[in-house]
């Protein structure tokens, strides 16, 4: 989900070749449809948006020190996105970093009728702010999936490979999130995507299902 | 199945990474169960919604201040590179020495003029270009070192990364061929010149004398203060009188090699027409 369409796979190969040969211009071609990206993803690792940006920096300082050591095989999104995960790994205390696979399935809570939360929704402030608290709420595991896998759009096995899991591991935490991200986000919009009341996102602690989905 | 089953499989559903019939038996779930609906609806409205770019807005200024660290990184590093490109690796030692240095170097032992011949070395990889100097014997050595390091001088020569200078005149007229010389090197786009002299009292052919040999230190060491050059100097000292080591050798050069490394020479006499502070090591 980039502000601006990524580059051709040719001339992103281009402004690569040009950009190490020292061409500042080709580098900073290269990054401009990717800055976006790389700032979803620090901000959602970060508490503030001042701290996002400072970590968004040390991706682009090194991006561009290890660009000659880009694997080949990877595409460039999800190149940035694994520098970012590791300057934000590397900033988290080790109390912060995400926490193994936890035990039991996550059951969604609230079964009632889901009332459709539109994009036009995403006009109002308060309704992508609570979207974005909801996602901040999410244990950091579970954050980072979702944030690379419907946010940045990779793919599981692209998901995988930059945050360096199994497969498996990514669709276990993805459906945990995906559930999680909705149960907070349920009681709190209209059917009209209006705001009722925001709600502040509460620990996700549930592995009782209810009865309803049990039948 | 049952709801469990459903929710279970809602993500791999939505990433449409089931198989057919484990889909339409979902399907055929959802349709009568209000529940799995509205859970299979809620996760794939949060998925689109999260798939949105309007969620996280770019900061004001976000996209010019994402490369100011990169930038200042930069000028750091250009500015250090500026400072270190008035430098160059000596070679003999693991020192560095400054543009335009001046140093002398007393050998007596072949191993002696071997390790000076070694001044070369760190030029030779790159784009430097190396002039020798002396009498003939010396040059010759030189180029027998260089070759039992791997080296093939008359290929330097040929690409002219070498010149063999033979002193064949007074302090003059050497003078301005050493001028020549690297004024030519550095238009053909050496980045440096490194110059080897060798002085040998009673070795062909013969200086004009020692009051000549003085001449042309004194003047070397104002010549290369105006140029990428860094020159040393080889005192035989199986050759050479008291008073060309005091005269030639300590007065005439700022810096001095010894075994361990380069030293700041305190019997070197600074010129006042050549008006230059004595140089350091760094």
């Amino acid at each position: 989900m980039s502000a601006s369409p990524a580059p051709s796979f040719q001339s992103e190969n281009d402004l690569i070749v040009r950009a190490l040969r020292g061409e500042m211009p080709a580098f900073y071609d290269l990054m401009h449809p990717y800055e976006h990206c790389i700032f979803i993803a620090a901000r959602s690792l970060t508490a503030s948006d001042a701290e996002a940006e400072e970590l968004a920096q040390q991706v682009v300082m090194q991006a561009f020190a290890e660009l000659a050591h880009r694997p080949s095989d990877c595409k460039f999104a999800a190149w940035l996105l694994q520098l970012t995960m590791q300057q934000a790994h590397a900033r988290l205390g080790p109390h912060q970093q995400p926490a193994g696979e936890q035990n039991g399935d996550y059951v969604p809570r609230n079964v009632d009728d889901w009332h459709e939360i539109p994009l036009r929704a995403l006009q109002q402030t308060a309704v992508r702010q609570a979207l974005a608290d909801s996602l901040f709420a999410l244990p950091t595991a579970e954050r980072e999936v979702l944030v690379l896998r419907d946010v940045e759009q990779l793919s599981i096995s692209e998901t995988a490979r930059v945050l360096g899991l199994a497969e498996s591991t990514v669709k276990t935490r993805l459906l945990r999130a995906r559930l999680m991200l909705r149960d907070a986000l349920a009681p709190g919009l209209s059917s009209s995507g209006g705001v009722i009341a925001i709600p502040r996102p509460r620990a996700h602690d549930s592995k009782q299902a209810p009865k309803e989905l049990l039948r | 199945m049952n709801g469990e089953h459903v929710w279970r499989e809602i993500s791999n559903y939505l990433d449409d990474a089931i198989d057919p019939e484990l889909r339409s038996s979902i399907e055929l779930h959802v349709k009568g169960c209000k529940h799995c609906k509205a859970v299979l609806d809620g996760t794939r409205n949060v998925v689109r919604l999260a798939a949105d770019n309007r969620v996280f807005e770019l900061p004001a200024g976000f996209s010019k201040s994402l490369y100011s660290k990169l930038e200042a990184h930069l000028v750091a590093e250009e500015a250090a590179e500026a400072v270190a490109s008035r430098e160059i690796p000596l070679g003999i030692s693991g020192d560095r020495v400054p543009l335009g240095s001046h140093l002398i170097y007393f050998w007596e032992s072949d191993e002696d003029f071997a390790r000076a011949v070694s001044f070369f070395y760190p030029g030779l990889g790159h784009n430097d270009h190396c002039i020798a100097f002396g009498h003939d014997e010396a040059l010759e050595k030189v180029q027998q070192v260089l070759r039992s390091h791997g080296y093939d001088p008359q290929k330097l020569i040929a690409d002219r990364k070498l010149t063999i200078l033979r002193r064949h005149a007074r302090a003059e007229v050497t003078l301005s061929d050493i001028d020549a010389i690297v004024q030519a090197d550095i238009r053909s786009g050496a980045k440096m010149v490194r110059f080897l002299g060798n002085l040998g009292m009673g070795r062909d052919p013969l200086p004009a004398g020692e009051s000549d040999v003085l001449v042309l230190e004194n003047r070397v060491t104002t010549m290369i203060a105006q140029a990428p050059c860094v020159v040393v100097c080889m005192y035989d000292v199986r050759t050479l009188s008291g008073n060309m080591i005091l005269k030639g050798g300590l007065e005439t050069h700022e810096l001095a090699i010894c075994n361990e490394g380069v030293r700041t020479n305190p019997y070197y006499v600074c010129d006042e027409k050549h008006s230059h502070a004595p140089k350091t090591v760094q």
